[in-house]
């Protein structure tokens, strides 16, 4: 009896302790082959009475499984069953419950190059996006791009201004490398922003950079040739001098503080004919930037912009070809592969052909004034690329360009005056130009890294020849006075830097690099007149010689090393923030200059129409331009920092909004403040040869330091600009209104005054039309205020004990100002494809209603009485008619 | 078509002409400043002169036949140290109109003057005299004579000087080279010579008016004897001769200096709109012009 009732005390007790057993530990005996995961979870249930619950939705559909359990817990059953999947398990009651595993995605790079699917071009600030997951990132200045994205399937859309947009689908597990061709949309209209376009804060912020190259084809150009820096005088914040004279002012810059990056290699001067045209031909332009603010870390050198210009590389599919004819050049450009696919060549030249005409105009404008004599000018330009890959991470560039320009003047004139014959004769001869050379290699070493090794070399040369004669002469004597100046200059660069780009994922791009430059110095003037004692040597029978015997005045070395590093990180979808830091190390004449210059920038999109942004730099130059004159000639001289001439130093702020619409509207609108020091200029009493001393040997003695002095300058201004685009209309309004003032302690008495650009309001309307194809409207308006100028006021005698010689008195510096400046350009573009060919012929007028804008004021002097004198404005440039031809083979 | 192609042949070339000719409107601001005075002025112990000479003119609208008429009747007063010494007396230097002190001026003793004339803003100017400086003529060489069609004689020489410069202030000079004449009376005149070499190679060294002179920067070589060779030239009337070449060297204050470089260097530029004007250094409050010292050093060497 004790027994069976022990018996079943124990029965009982085993079979509460089996009921209260956790199901974890139930030892299951199974045994299958070959079946899915799901029929192996039915058997458990059928087999063994696991209780299960879960959706055959979310088991792998792929796989089978086969097994033998003798024995072993359900956990080790179903962790052994689970394994490899996004599946895990809980326990609710007595069930076991499968559900699909939150956990942490794995994140690959996506990686790769985009170009244009007709040409093979590398395309830069191509747009690449991941519409889910938000991510997006641009190319660089190479065509290369970068992404970090979660594994699994993903969309991603490759998208460019004036291309059909590429939508790929990828499986992503890996990093993976995807070079993609963009094909264009075949329209010459703009793209108008829709609502599906949800830009991204990278691709909002590389639009506000991107000069629209479209429209500086399509719109009313001088002379009917298009030009980038004229162009880009339409934003706000840019002014140049009257038609282009003077450079180019970025926010209350001067024009050396400019940086022109031509495939990132500095350009000393860029314009021809005194800044009405720059160098870069825009058949040869394959994109162009411009930072007024806001710099990345990776400019240096200048302090008010960056120009950073990229030439065509060459179409590497098939042979093209363009040439045109405007009423100031010719030019041509030819493109083609050298090997398919694989290497290809550019090359494209430009020539004035107003010589003839100038020639035969000047002539007979001489003759008509009563002299003999004539004017010539002439440029032209070449630039040439070769491009070659090796493999699909190496690519090699080199690239070339040659320009020149060459001005000759002469006149003369003969008069009987009673009994004396009075003749006098002028020559003037000015030339210079810009050579540059580069080699590049890019090598994608990792599709997290990129690296673009340059070694370079650029030259600016300049040279002039003045020359002046008059000769009296009577019966009893002959007075001959003469004046010449021969002035050279020339500054050479040679250099090797270094770029690259990493991708180290969790929302950053960092940007790094460093390079070595030695800058060449050689500038030399030389001014006689009839009492110096070489005068023979150079001067006789009216005519200049052996100017091939002048001094050769010493070269002047520096060496520059720069290193930068910046970040572009992307915490949020509506957050960038770019950090970055520039470092300069400068030695001259045994002098170092050391220089730190942080940056930085936010954005911040709270919207998807809305964009803000506010930027600080740092911005420091160690070449200075001493400049005497207004028109921004090429005689003016790069001088380096020196023991008593410090680097120029800026720092810029700026905030800034953009506001862009569906329908096509986009409102923009900036304000800066920027500070200025060590700016340079001459001492008021010392002019720009010394009263005809030789600046010989000047720089290395470093007497022109003795004749220059330092002072500062602040600038703040408000830009708005207005935009609206749809299928057959474009329009633009862009407004600034600016201060800029200059203080130097031996200037003006050390108060303050206007700096020479100080354009206080400034106003562009562009406007496009499409008419009825093939016929298309466009029209430029500007308006400005007119430039600061320092005028004479007055006239006195400086009395000594023996003599009386006249003095002028001038107003104080910049106080007046020329007039307002305002014109109006037209022009009708007609277009046609036939045979295999684009035609494109452009009719308009410039300056339509022949507003004599004054480009300077002079003294005009009567030639028989020099003391009669008055104020003239200048003006050169008045209504013109615009002619330009252009055929492209397709 | 074929009457229509001159057409378009002559306008195209008027339409080029137009735009290369450049037109030229005249420049009118209306807001030109009030009336001001131009001051001459200088102290100096040299014999010749009174210590004090004052010319005061008025600075006349630009572009009219020379400056205005000197002002006789200012009222010119002289303080030492800010003590009112006296009132300069009106006189004529020639023709012209001048205000004179017979008063030797004290080294390193500031002297300001305040001038006062009717229609005028009331101007003032300080300066002080520098200490009296050394140089000396050491050789003259290389004498070659030319008969010009004139008859004048033209005499070309090489003349060595040397200039001290006194250390650790900086120092500026103004140096005339005289070319003594008699003619057959005996009666001496004097005529500057031309220096021919003026604008040549050495930068501290500034030509005024037509090579008569020439501006010595001494801060390009404080402290340093230096050596300078002058060029000369010198037409000689026929009838005269040359019998001593004498050097005036001058120890002058900074504001001499800077009025007179900025002054060759303004009628060097002049005034063309295109580069940047060369503005006259001026030390004359509410007016323009200088008031400048020196004190002077002669040395003579006879004439072969």
């Amino acid at each position: 009896m004790w027994s069976r009732w022990c018996t079943g005390v124990v029965f009982v007790f085993l079979a509460v302790i089996a009921m209260a057993q956790s199901p974890l530990v139930q030892p299951i005996h199974l045994s299958f082959r070959e079946i899915t995961l799901d029929s192996a979870l039915v058997l458990l249930m059928q087999e063994e009475g696991v209780l299960l619950s879960y959706s055959s939705d979310v088991l792998p559909e792929k796989g089978t499984y086969s097994r033998q359990y003798l024995g072993t817990p359900l956990i080790e059953v179903l962790d052994d069953l689970l394994e490899g999947t996004a599946l895990a398990y809980t326990f609710i009651g007595r069930q076991v419950v499968i559900f699909r595993a939150v956990t942490q995605p794995k994140f690959f790079q996506v990686s790769g190059i985009v170009t244009d699917a007709t040409s093979g071009e590398r395309m830069i600030g191509a747009n690449i996006y991941d519409p889910v997951s938000l991510q997006g990132t641009t190319t660089n200045a190479y065509g290369f791009y970068s992404l970090r994205l979660p594994e699994g399937s993903r969309q991603i859309v490759y998208s460019y201004l004036g291309y059909r947009a590429f939508v790929q689908h990828i499986h992503l597990v890996a990093d993976s490398r995807h070079d993609v061709g963009l094909q264009p949309d075949g329209q010459l209209e703009p793209v108008i922003v829709s609502e599906e376009q949800d830009l991204s804060q990278a691709d909002r912020r590389d639009r506000m950079q991107e000069l629209d190259l479209r429209a500086m084809q399509e719109l009313p150009a001088l002379a009917g040739e298009p030009d980038l820096v004229r162009f880009s005088s339409l934003q706000p914040g840019i002014v140049t001098g009257t038609d282009g004279f003077g450079g180019v002012h970025v926010r209350g810059g001067n024009a050396d503080q400019n940086l022109f990056l031509l495939d990132g290699v500095p350009v000393y001067s860029p314009t021809h004919a005194a800044g009405m045209f720059s160098i870069f031909n825009s058949q040869a332009i394959r994109s162009a930037r411009l930072y007024k603010g806001g710099f990345p870390a990776r400019y240096g050198g200048r302090l008010s912009s960056v120009y950073d210009i990229r030439l065509k590389e060459g179409n590497n599919q098939k042979l093209q070809g363009e040439a045109g004819i405007s009423m100031i050049a010719a030019k041509l450009a030819i493109e083609g592969p050298i090997e398919q696919e694989a290497s290809s060549f550019f090359v494209s030249a430009r020539r004035t052909t107003v010589d003839p005409w100038l020639r035969s105009a000047t002539r007979y404008v001489q003759q008509e004034r009563g002299n003999n004599g004539f004017s010539d000018f002439h440029f032209y330009d070449v630039h040439a690329k070769v491009n070659f890959r090796s493999g699909l991470d190496h690519r090699f560039y080199v690239s070339f360009y040659h320009g020149s320009d060459h001005f000759h003047d002469e006149r003369g004139r003969s008069v009987l005056f009673q009994t004396e014959s009075r003749n006098d004769h002028s020559q003037a001869d000015l030339d210079w130009g810009n050579t540059i050379a580069s080699f590049r290699w890019n090598w994608i070493l990792h599709p997290r890294w990129f690296l673009n090794t340059t070694i370079f070399t650029t030259r600016f040369r300049f040279s002039l020849l003045d020359f002046y004669e008059f000769v009296r002469e009577d019966e009893l004597q002959r007075q001959r006075e003469f004046d010449l100046l021969s002035f050279s200059s020339m500054i050479h660069d040679t250099g090797v830097k270094m770029e690259g780009e990493y991708h180290p994922g969790d929302f950053h791009r960092i940007r790094f690099g460093g390079g070595l430059i030695q800058h060449r110095f050689q500038p030399g003037v030389m001014a006689l007149d009839e009492n110096s004692v070489d005068a023979e040597v150079f001067v006789s029978n009216g005519r200049v010689r052996n100017l091939d015997s002048l001094p050769v005045y010493g070269i002047i070395r520096s060496l520059e090393s720069e290193a930068f590093l910046e970040d572009e990180w992307t915490p949020h979808p509506h957050w960038t923030i770019l950090p970055g830091l520039y470092a300069n190390l400068f030695d001259s004449q045994g002098k170092s200059y050391l220089s730190l210059q942080p940056r930085i920038q936010i954005m911040w999109q709270p919207t998807p129409s809305v964009s803000l942004r506010a930027a600080g730099s740092r911005m420091a130059q160690n070449l200075h331009l001493l400049t005497n004159s207004g028109l921004g000639l090429p005689s003016d001289l790069w001088v380096p920092a020196s023991a008593n001439i410090r680097p120029l130093v800026a720092w810029q702020g700026e905030a800034g909004m953009i506001w862009q619409h569906p329908s096509g509207w986009q409102i923009e609108g900036a304000a800066y403040i920027k500070q200025m020091e060590h700016l340079l200029t001459w001492r008021q009493d010392a002019g720009f040869l010394v009263n005809g001393n030789i600046l010989q040997g000047g720089l290395s003695e470093e007497y022109w330091e003795n004749l220059v002095t330092d002072g500062r300058g602040e600038a703040r201004g408000l830009e708005i600009s207005v935009k609206k685009i749809s299928p057959r209309y474009s329009g633009y309004i862009a407004y600034s209104l600016a201060n800029t003032r200059h203080r130097f302690p031996l200037v003006n008495g050390g108060r303050p005054f206007p700096f020479r650009y100080d354009r206080r309001h400034v106003v562009h309307i562009t406007q496009e039309f499409q008419l009825a194809p093939p016929l298309k409207l466009g029209m430029v308006w500007s308006w400005a205020s007119g430039n600061p100028i320092t005028i004479p006021q007055g006239q006195f005698d400086v009395h000594s004990l023996y003599f009386i010689s006249p003095g002028i008195d001038f107003s104080e510096r910049n106080a007046y100002r020329m007039k307002d400046y305002h014109r109006l350009d037209l022009t009708l573009r007609y277009t046609v494809q036939q045979a295999g060919f684009t035609h494109t012929l452009d009719l308009g007028v410039y300056n339509v209603y022949n507003r004599l804008n004054p480009q300077f004021i002079r003294v005009r002097e009567n030639i028989y009485n020099r003391e009669q004198r008055d104020l003239v404005e200048v003006s050169l440039l008045p209504v013109l008619p615009v002619i330009s031809y252009q055929i492209r083979l397709l | 078509m074929k009457a229509l192609t001159p057409l378009i042949c002559r306008t195209w070339f008027l339409v080029v002409l137009a735009g290369l000719g450049g037109c030229e409107t005249p420049f009118l601001p209306d807001d030109l400043e009030e009336k001001k005075l131009a001051v001459s002025a200088t102290m100096s112990t040299d014999p010749r002169l009174p210590g004090f000479l004052v010319f005061v003119s008025p600075v006349s609208p630009f572009g009219g036949a020379g400056g205005g008429d000197l002002i006789p009747d200012a009222e010119v007063l002289l303080y030492r140290q800010n003590q009112y010494i006296g009132q300069l007396a009106p006189g004529l230097l020639g023709d012209r109109d001048v205000y004179y002190l017979d008063l030797p001026p004290d080294e390193n003793v500031a002297y300001t003057l305040r001038i006062h004339a009717e229609g005028f803003p009331s101007v003032a100017a300080t300066d002080q005299m520098p200490e009296r400086p050394f140089g000396r003529i050491i050789s003259m060489e290389d004498l070659v004579k030319t008969t010009l069609p004139s008859q004048a004689v033209r005499h070309a020489f090489r003349l060595k000087t040397d200039i001290r410069d006194v250390p650790g202030m900086t120092n500026y000079f103004h140096v005339f080279i005289e070319a003594w004449l008699l003619d057959s009376l005996d009666n001496s005149f004097f005529s500057y010579c031309t220096l021919k070499n003026a604008r040549n190679h050495d930068p501290s060294l500034k030509p005024y008016l037509l090579n008569q002179s020439l501006l010595v920067d001494g801060s390009l070589f404080d402290g340093e004897d230096k050596e300078f060779e002058w060029l000369c030239e010198v037409d000689v009337p026929e009838g005269l001769r040359l019998t001593e070449v004498q050097m005036d060297l001058r120890h002058v204050s900074a504001p001499y200096y800077f009025f007179h470089a900025s002054h060759a260097s303004q009628l060097s530029a002049g005034a063309n709109g295109v580069t940047e004007p060369v503005v006259l250094y001026s030390n004359v409050q509410q007016g323009t012009g200088f008031l400048g010292a020196y004190q002077s050093t002669r040395d003579v060497i006879p004439v072969e």
